[in-house]
């Protein structure tokens, strides 16, 4: 298996080719950056004086609130749906299951297929926050984007918490995308999970609710919201391994049987 | 003797209350081309799906290369190409990047996609995306995806479902090509005998679960020649009842009679019989009794 996971998660790269899941991560990653571009081209007498120290971290932060809460966590939902009907569509679950590939093999390198769409996404979102920075310069010449240095530390602590918040919601969607050959069931499990969580967003055990970490994670620390770092982390990465373990466990005891 | 490529023995497989698989073994000798035979619904499918892991075996036993599945899984896959039921290609991607994702998980050599592509007639279509694939180009490339780390064992289930008869000649030709030429054991499912009577050498009839007949295609055309008949018409058919019976089973059927025989010889002795009581034979027909009709003998018990 060692030897055959690099080629096979490769294998996995090329079955992304002209599919949604290139599109989806630009959309998905541009959106947010272009819409908040244009509000501060619009509103220059609301934000120009709120932008003036540290406009970079302020707009970082102004587009990764919706980011955390929104579109990260369905953008998740819809890309392990993506990538896992690849197999589903063209029916070819059975041919990948007849290939000397080991369960384990083939469950990983798809999952790795994932993180390297939501990694990307990260990327990208960083990539377009900075452009839009720049763009709204263009326009609005009273913003100081380009004298204000990038505080890229800062905005790498938020990114990786926001990462850590995510893993487990990666875990569960890939689960059920793997578990239900209809497409809705997880998207529409995802997306309600997802909906729950926004509304329980005052509640004390909130903590404890997986599809809310990425949300909470960028938000902690910040006045009026509950859950410490440490106590946080813990939990969305015990969710993870839960998940992630759950999902394998599961797919191996069906061992190809679709 | 040789150990068969394949074991199957006293499979049974139930899908919830409903039996799809009877006690079923097989045998498949190393270097056949072992026709699986059975009309849709009959079990074939479910029989390779069993052979290849993608369902779990609830009874009975399943070696390939004298190894237990389930604990050998890889190695036996590394020797085994399969298609089964309709082709599973990526339909958004070319026909050389369908090859390509498959040889990266079988991590053969690059060239073998140029010559596998050769084999299955698609070199033109190489960089053609499969989702303007003709039925008969798909089945080729599915052909191609089985052959691409130059297995020992193929499974092939209805390989020339959909094909066109020129695509039909041209798959059972490279299927015999291969088995001639490269050794290859080929476990190949149709529902049509005319098909596989054409290029299997062995032979195993499935219906309704059970198998009605496993053994080489000649056994098979030996039981055929003690099910032929020939048709006559004469001038006095109860006179010729009189005569032949006793000795050959006699019919008569729309005024005709049909009557049984097991060799050439027995034709003219027939003839000759009816002449010598001045029976006048207007007309003697052999019926085209081939291993279609059978086949149908067969699976109607």
């Amino acid at each position: 298996m060692k030897n055959n996971f690099l080629p096979n998660t490769k294998s996995e790269f090329l079955k992304t080719k002209r599919t949604a899941a290139i599109w989806l991560v630009l959309l998905a990653a541009a959106f947010l950056p272009a819409i908040n571009a244009l509000i501060l081209i619009n509103r220059p007498d609301v934000f120009v004086s709120r932008l003036y120290n540290n406009p970079w971290l302020i707009l970082f932060y102004m587009i990764w609130k919706n980011g955390a809460a929104i579109i990260l966590p369905i953008f998740v939902i819809l890309i392990c749906s993506i990538i896992v009907q690849i197999e589903y569509k063209n029916n070819t679950w059975k041919q990948v299951y007849a290939s000397p590939r080991t369960y384990a093999d083939i469950f990983f390198s798809k999952f790795v297929m994932v993180q390297v769409f939501v990694l990307s996404f990260f990327i990208l979102f960083t990539f377009f926050t900075i452009v839009s920075g720049y763009v709204v310069n263009l326009f609005q010449s009273g913003y100081l984007f380009p004298s204000h240095p990038f505080r890229f530390k800062a905005m790498l602590i938020v990114i990786s918490r926001v990462y850590a918040g995510i893993l487990c919601v990666t875990a569960i969607q890939y689960w059920l995308s793997m578990r239900f050959k209809n497409f809705i069931v997880p998207l529409g499990i995802g997306i309600s999970l997802l909906v729950a969580g926004l509304i329980l967003t005052d509640w004390e055990k909130i903590v404890y609710y997986p599809y809310m970490y990425s949300l909470n994670l960028f938000f902690v620390g910040a006045p009026g919201h509950t859950g410490t770092l440490t106590l946080l982390l813990v939990n969305s990465f015990t969710c993870f391994i839960v998940a992630l373990s759950a999902g394998w466990l599961d797919i191996y005891k069906r061992k190809g049987v679709w | 003797m040789q150990l068969p490529v394949i074991q199957v023995d006293h499979v049974t497989h139930h899908f919830g209350k409903q039996i799809v698989l009877d006690n079923i073994s097989m045998h498949i000798p190393q270097g056949s081309i072992y026709g699986f035979l059975g009309p849709n619904g009959a079990g074939k499918t479910t029989t390779l799906r069993l052979i290849l892991g993608l369902l779990e075996k609830q009874n009975g036993s399943v070696f390939i290369f004298g190894k237990e599945f389930k604990s050998h899984r890889i190695a036996v896959l590394k020797k085994t190409g399969s298609l089964i039921e309709q082709p599973s290609l990526y339909l958004h991607l070319t026909a050389k990047e369908n090859l390509e994702v498959f040889r990266l998980s079988y991590q053969c050599e690059k060239k073998r996609i140029s010559e596998v592509l050769s084999i299955a007639g698609l070199v033109a279509a190489t960089n053609k995306k499969v989702k303007a694939f003709s039925l008969g180009m798909k089945q080729r490339l599915a052909l191609a995806i089985a052959l691409l780390h130059d297995p020992e064992l193929l499974i092939l289930d209805e390989p020339t479902n959909g094909l066109d008869p020129n695509g039909i000649i041209e798959t059972r030709d490279l299927i015999k090509q291969l088995n001639t030429e490269q050794g290859k054991t080929i476990l190949v499912s149709s529902h049509l005998l005319s098909e596989i009577e054409k290029m299997a050498t062995d032979v195993a009839i499935i219906h309704k679960g059970k198998i009605l007949f496993a053994g080489e295609l000649q056994e098979l055309q030996k039981a055929r020649s003690g099910h032929s008949f020939i048709e006559m018409e004469v001038d006095d058919t109860g006179k010729a009842m009189q005569v032949l019976t006793g000795r050959f089973s006699v019919q008569l059927i729309n005024n005709k009679l049909s009557i049984g025989f097991e060799n050439k010889e027995q034709v003219a002795i027939i003839n000759a019989m009816l002449i010598q009581q001045e029976i006048k034979v207007y007309h003697l027909s052999v019926r085209q009794d081939d291993l279609e009709n059978l086949f149908i003998q067969i699976i109607s018990g």
